[in-house]
């Protein structure tokens, strides 16, 4: 994917994310909700994406946990927990995904495993209610995005 | 109803152990064993019964974690189910493995058969994660049973529960990876892991409805929870077509169009829409893990139907067995839940017992690695978290376990567990006979004689893991382990002549092991004979 197209690809992550949690849905319109946006992503990366790269087999996947780890900020309660998991959860598809294609002679980089980790271990000890911690946060998750 | 549900088990069970018998009997030739993949029905239903499993724990532990209330009338329900199903997932791929008493080779016991475990495979993972899945999920029923009686057990309820939220994940993606990290190029993705595991909770949330409504009534939580997954799945059904082109109506039928029958509150009121639904799914489920498994049109045998029996069967009859037993012994378990304290095990002892485990599964693997340097750490990761987790989730049950049953019990019952232990150690390190030609072969001549098809039975089970079914070899088994036998052509066979190749067959060559004292001298003619009609066929 081209620089450009990896931009694109984080600003449509972005552009739901501050909406997912505002109105309390049923569970059942909640589920469609986020698979929409899933099937959205998957539709961008299937037209925008370079086929030869492996990677893009789980990058969709990929905007989707970005996506809710941006989400989480707009939390209230037990926001420090759901960013955790949120995290936990793009790490997981990095981290299992990349192992998948070791086995077809990809290089692993761990690099922005590593920052997701110290996301998930660090931020616990930040103020995570201020506007500028969260605005700090983002931008963190933005730099993983675009160091890929 | 529970005690009809558990004599139907019962009587599946009949059909069921017939089919294990029979499956043991002949081995690998007696299901639909895909020789392209070289993974066969057995296969699937792992894969089936080990995503139903999921739910028990996602049910009670996850939503323990992320504080959902409704979670409490269901959770005993939801725990048995996961035990129950381990244990029915757990039976096939021993079945699958074929020679049954040779599994623990996949014990990774250092090193002490000159036969190394692969820590490079998915497999030996396999075995650790579900292992030690099986292994908590108990110890986590336990601790719920015990908790009703003495509350202050709620804490080490919720340090295992943090404990299995990760690991339960991990047993299905690594399943996933079986498939990832082989070379089969419909197996491939990246995204496998995360579809496996929204896979599985789908399914087994499927379960507990069922189990739900045959025992103590709705789960409207459950049906809402149904209805989102059937959305996710979709989403992974598109991609999987996006990515490899293949789709399968049926399972888009089951899985997706007719769950959304739960949109219209009338019908969803009605109680065998419901179960229509619930089936509808674990229909699905099994279909999408037998396509994916299967590529080619394989004939079925009389096993891939008993497979059936045996999972329903054996489920129905532990679950139910279970339930009819709680009932009479501690009927309050379907009253109440435990109690709820937010009371967490002291961070200070948390995190000795972490960074413990985490140090001695390091060691553990550090003292496998000296065998196996080449294997890079990466691949060690997946082995590394289940055994973490074992020390980590153990030490929790001992801990809380341990100030509430008399002392004299305790070290009784710990003192039985260490030598149990032990002795397995002295098992493993003695290890089975592992010369090949003692053990009687499977497949006896005496038994081939009486079957229509006999040479093709012993092609199937004895030649085609390299030779492949057709004689043209198995690519996958070629790729992974073996240089490539010649191609098979009639020239090239009536070119060295029967008397020789047989002599092949009996006593080897280069990179063939001898068949030598497994087949007898007709047997192996038999087998020329017939890779000369695979030669004519193939012409
Ligand atoms: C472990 C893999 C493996 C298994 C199992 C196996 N073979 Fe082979 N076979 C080979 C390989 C490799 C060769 C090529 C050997 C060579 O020429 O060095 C071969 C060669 C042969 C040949 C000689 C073919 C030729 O054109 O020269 C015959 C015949 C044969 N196998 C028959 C059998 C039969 C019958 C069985 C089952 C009883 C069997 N093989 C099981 C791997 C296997």
């Amino acid at each position: 994917m081209t620089p450009l197209m990896n931009s694109l690809a984080c600003l449509l992550a972005l552009l739901p994310a501050p909406f997912l949690w505002t109105t309390r849905r049923p569970l059942a319109r909640q589920g469609v909700l986020l698979s929409l946006i899933l099937v959205s992503f998957m539709l961008f990366v299937f037209l925008a994406g370079d086929s030869n790269d492996a990677t893009m087999e789980f990058y969709p996947l990929e905007m989707w946990a970005f996506c809710l780890c941006v989400s989480t900020l707009t939390l209230s309660k037990r926001k420090v927990f759901f960013m955790s998991l949120a995290q936990g959860l793009w790490l997981w598809i990095l981290f299992f995904g990349s192992l998948s294609l070791f086995y077809r002679g990809l290089e692993i980089s761990f690099l922005s495993m590593t920052l997701l980790a110290v996301g998930i271990l660090s931020f616990r000890f930040l103020k995570t209610n201020s506007r500028e911690t969260s605005f700090a946060i983002l931008i963190y998750w933005v730099g993983i995005w675009m160091l890929f | 109803m529970v005690k009809i549900l558990f004599a139907i088990g019962i009587l599946l069970l009949f059909p069921g152990c017939w089919t294990l018998y029979h499956a043991f009997s002949i081995g690998p030739a007696s299901w639909a064993l895909d020789q392209t993949v070289f993974w066969g029905t057995p296969i699937v239903n792992f894969v089936f019964w080990i995503g139903l499993a999921h739910a028990g724990t996602f049910l009670s532990a996850i939503l323990l974690l992320l504080g959902a209330r409704f979670q409490k009338r269901i959770s005993f329900i939801a725990e048995l189910s996961t035990v129950s199903s381990i244990f029915v997932a757990g039976l096939f791929p021993l079945i699958h493995l074929g020679v049954i008493s040779r599994f623990y080779f996949l014990v990774p016991f250092f090193n002490q058969r000159d036969m190394y475990v692969n820590f490079a495979s998915p497999l030996v993972w396999d075995f650790l994660a579900i292992g030690v899945y099986a292994f908590l999920s108990i110890a986590y029923l336990i601790v719920h049973i015990v908790s009703l009686k003495h509350p202050s057990l709620s804490k080490t309820r919720r340090a295992m529960a943090w404990v299995l939220f990760p690991l339960v994940l991990w047993v299905h993606t690594i399943v996933s990876l079986d498939f990832a990290v082989s070379t089969v190029p419909l197996w491939r993705g990246g995204f496998l892991p995360i579809y496996f595991i929204a896979g599985a909770i789908f399914s087994g949330l499927a379960l507990v409805m069922l189990l739900l409504e045959s025992t103590q009534g709705r789960g409207k939580k459950l049906e809402e929870m149904l209805l989102a997954g059937s959305w996710l799945l979709l989403a992974f059904w598109i991609w999987e077509f996006l990515q490899k082109g293949v789709w399968h109506p049926e399972v888009i039928f089951f899985g997706f169009l007719v769950v959304q029958s739960f949109w219209i509150t009338r019908l969803r009121e009605k109680k065998i829409v419901r179960l229509i639904v619930g089936v509808s799914v674990l229909v699905a489920m099994w279909w999408e893990r037998f396509a994916l498994i299967m590529h080619s049109d394989i004939k079925w045998l009389w096993s891939d139907w008993g497979w059936f029996a045996l999972g329903a069967g054996l489920f129905l009859f532990i679950f139910f067995g279970l339930y009819l037993l709680f009932q009479k012994i501690f009927p309050e378990l379907f009253l109440v839940a435990p109690q709820e304290s937010r009371k967490n095990t002291p961070q200070r002892q948390v995190i000795l017992i972490v960074v413990f485990s985490f140090m001695l599964a390091s060691f553990y693997l550090f003292l496998n690695h000296q065998y196996d340097p080449g294997v890079p750490w990466v691949q060690w990761v997946p082995a590394f978290f289940p055994i973490a987790a074992l020390i980590a989730g153990l030490s929790f049950f001992v801990l809380g376990i341990y100030p509430l049953v008399p002392k004299k019990y305790f070290f009784f019952f710990s003192g039985l567990v260490v030598i149990f232990v032990g002795f397995a150690a002295g098992a493993f390190y003695a290890g089975g006979n592992t010369d090949l030609s003692f053990q009687s072969s499977p497949v006896s001549a005496e038994f081939i004689s009486k079957k229509e098809r006999p040479t093709s039975y012993l092609w199937n089970s004895r030649c085609v893991s390299c030779h492949g079914s057709d004689g043209l070899g198995n690519r996958k088994f070629i790729y992974e382990f073996y240089p490539e036998p010649q191609d098979l052509t009639l020239e090239r066979l009536v070119l060295q002549g029967e008397d020789s190749l047989t002599r092949v067959v009996l006593e080897g060559r280069a990179y063939m092991n001898p068949f030598e004292g497994r087949l007898s001298e007709p047997e192996a003619r038999a087998l020329i004979r017939y890779m000369h009609q695979l030669a004519e066929d193939k012409e």
